[in-house]
Order: structure tokens, then C-alpha cells, then sequence
């Protein structure tokens, strides 16, 4: 710990860094900052509680510009697929999916992170 | 040192050009460490060939490839000093190292251009002890980086986690100016594999979507260094 401490992000813009400081330290950040890094083609996890338990979302990237929104939830310790959405673009994606009937504008004050070390 | 009636190189002019290829080879697959990689094992095939052909000439490439290889043993050095910590030690000593092989490269291609070996010329070293102490710098300059860059993308590398903190989902590597330099991800949803990502410096877009084999990534490397 002592050493990374040392070590500074450098993702191209103070935005960037900043938010990627708040998601690394599994802090919430905004929404814009959020579509900010989708940007850069990371493929970033958060979580939501539905109403049948907490489940993680992850955008994931393809190297042919598409993405997929995969949905999981854990289930004594195992990993389950719920769905696994796919788009075109991120836009896209950020336009159509649904999180109980809501898009992720709508439920983004109620996302979590986690944290990295 | 090349003062050989039978004009042939001396057996330790093979063997530090065999060492600079191998170490360069192995050095292509140490992430971040292509571009010595690629001139080591260049200088130390060239070598091989020269030693048949021209062996003077083997010399002088024999010593601008331990003057390159001094030069990447000082450089990660110095990055291993900035981390802080008990790495300072090894940071300096692999400095230290660097600056030993460099100072032997340079003497060799000197003693190739005027037939005089001022190290051995200054310190009064037998051809045997001077071989040795050449290889030798040259291989702890190699072992050194590797191991040195290994041990600064692992110090420096940020662990993601899932929510519970139970579950590693993969590591962010970084480069020295602390850019994001690559990622390994453990499987996840559709991709069933461990694999790796690039980050083609630090800019919007510029992780790759694609989902690689390490020896992809190392393609990678080798076509952007």
C-alpha cells in the first residue's frame, strides 16, 4: 500500500483521474463521470439492490465497437448469469437498458461500487 | 583480448552474444521491456554471425549491447528507487550494476578501435577474471530488469475486487508515468478465459476491446513499443 501511494493515476485529464481515484476507493461518483470512463472502453463493474438481492453490473466491451450489460447475482457463493444484454454502442446502451423498468440515469443514486486495493 | 593468432573471437565473445540474444528474447515477454528486448537480441545475433565473420567487429557490437543493456539495468533501477521503501536498496544496486556493465561495454568497444583494454590495462585483471566480470554484469543486468519490472508492474498494480471484497475480478498494470499500461482480467460472463487488455496510453478509447492471450498482448507490445 505504501508504495502505490506513491504512484499516481494518469488517465489523460483530471476528470478521468479523479473519478477513476473515486472508483478505485469505491466511492460513488456522477453519472457524467461515469459515461466519462465507459468511454475510455473499460469494462466497470457496479452494484444495485433489485428487490430480489443485491446484483452486479458489468459493461463489457468488444473489440468490434459492441457491448454487452451482464447482470449477475451471487447465490450461496456462486456466481449466477441473470442476462446478458447486447448493443451497439454505449449510447445505446445507456439509452435502452432497464434495471426493473428504470435506466441507470434513473437508479444511478442507489449504485455502489467496490472497492480496489 | 582479440589479440588471437588464429584470428578467431575468444570463446567469452560467444558466450555474451548468446547471453544478450537469450536475455533479449526473454526480455520481449516482460511487459514494457520490447524495445531493449528487441536491440539485445538483435546485438547479440548480430554478434554471433560477426564472431564467425569479423571478430573485432563482434567486439564493438558486443559492447554497445551491454552499454544498452546498462542503460535499461540503470533506468529500471532508477524506477525501482522512486517506489521507496527497502526497494531503494535494490533500486541502487541495480544502478550500480547498470553502470558497471555499461563501463565494460564502452571499454570493449574502445579496446576494439585501438587494441588496448583499459580496464584490464587500470586494474591489472587476468583475461579469465575481466571475462567473467563482463558476463557476469551483463547477465545481472538482464536478470535485473526483468525481475525489477516484474516486481514494479506487481507494486504498482491496482487489485479490483467485486462488492464483498471475496472475489478478485483481475489487475490494472501501470507503466512508470503511471499511465494505465494493461489489464488482466479473470473470466467473466462471456469470456470464459483469463485474458488481458491494452491501454494504448492515456486517452479516451484507448483500452482495447478486444479480449487477449498474454502472447497477443506481447504482439501488442512488440508492434507499439
Amino acid at each position: 500500500m505504501k508504495l502505490k501511494r506513491k504512484f499516481k493515476h494518469n488517465y489523460g485529464s483530471d476528470i478521468l483521474n479523479e473519478a477513476y481515484e473515486k472508483l478505485f476507493n469505491g466511492e460513488h461518483m456522477s453519472y457524467e463521470e461515469f459515461v466519462i470512463m465507459l468511454s475510455t472502453n473499460d469494462e466497470l463493474y457496479f452494484y444495485y439492490i433489485e428487490k430480489d438481492g443485491e446484483k452486479e453490473y458489468q459493461v463489457e466491451h468488444w473489440g468490434d465497437g459492441t457491448v454487452y450489460m451482464c447482470v449477475t447475482r451471487y447465490e450461496d457463493g456462486k456466481k449466477i448469469l441473470e442476462r446478458n444484454e447486447k448493443f451497439n454502442s454505449i449510447i445505446e446502451l445507456l439509452n435502452d437498458f432497464r434495471i426493473e423498468g428504470k435506466s441507470i440515469y434513473e437508479i444511478w443514486p442507489d449504485v455502489m461500487f467496490a472497492k480496489s486495493r | 583480448m582479440y589479440a588471437n593468432p588464429s584470428g578467431h573471437a575468444p570463446w567469452w565473445s560467444w558466450a555474451l552474444s548468446g547471453l544478450q540474444l537469450v536475455a533479449g528474447v526473454a526480455l520481449c515477454f516482460v511487459p514494457g521491456m520490447q524495445g531493449l528486448g528487441v536491440s539485445l537480441a538483435i546485438g547479440g545475433a548480430t554478434g554471433l554471425i560477426m564472431n564467425v565473420l569479423e571478430p573485432q567487429l563482434a567486439q564493438a557490437i558486443g559492447g554497445v549491447g551491454s552499454m544498452a543493456n546498462g542503460y535499461g539495468a540503470i533506468s529500471t533501477g532508477i524506477s525501482l528507487m522512486s517506489l521507496g521503501g527497502w526497494v531503494v536498496v535494490a533500486g541502487l544496486c541495480l544502478t550500480v550494476i547498470g553502470f558497471g556493465t555499461m563501463a565494460f561495454g564502452a571499454n570493449e568497444v574502445i579496446d576494439a578501435m585501438t587494441d588496448t583494454n583499459y580496464i584490464q590495462k587500470w586494474t591489472g585483471m587476468s583475461d579469465s577474471a575481466y571475462a567473467w566480470s563482463y558476463l557476469g554484469l551483463n547477465f545481472a543486468s538482464s536478470i535485473g530488469q526483468a525481475a525489477g519490472n516484474v516486481y514494479r508492474l506487481h507494486a504498482t498494480r491496482e487489485i479490483r475486487f467485486n462488492h464483498s471484497g471475496t472475489e478478485i475480478r483481475g489487475y490494472r498494470y501501470r507503466d512508470r508515468k503511471g499511465n494505465p499500461f494493461f489489464d488482466f482480467d479473470y473470466p467473466h460472463k462471456d469470456i470464459p478465459y483469463n485474458h488481458w487488455h491494452g491501454w494504448d496510453g492515456p486517452r479516451l478509447t484507448n483500452r482495447t476491446g478486444d479480449h487477449w492471450s498474454y502472447l497477443r498482448l506481447i504482439l501488442w507490445m512488440l508492434g507499439g513499443m
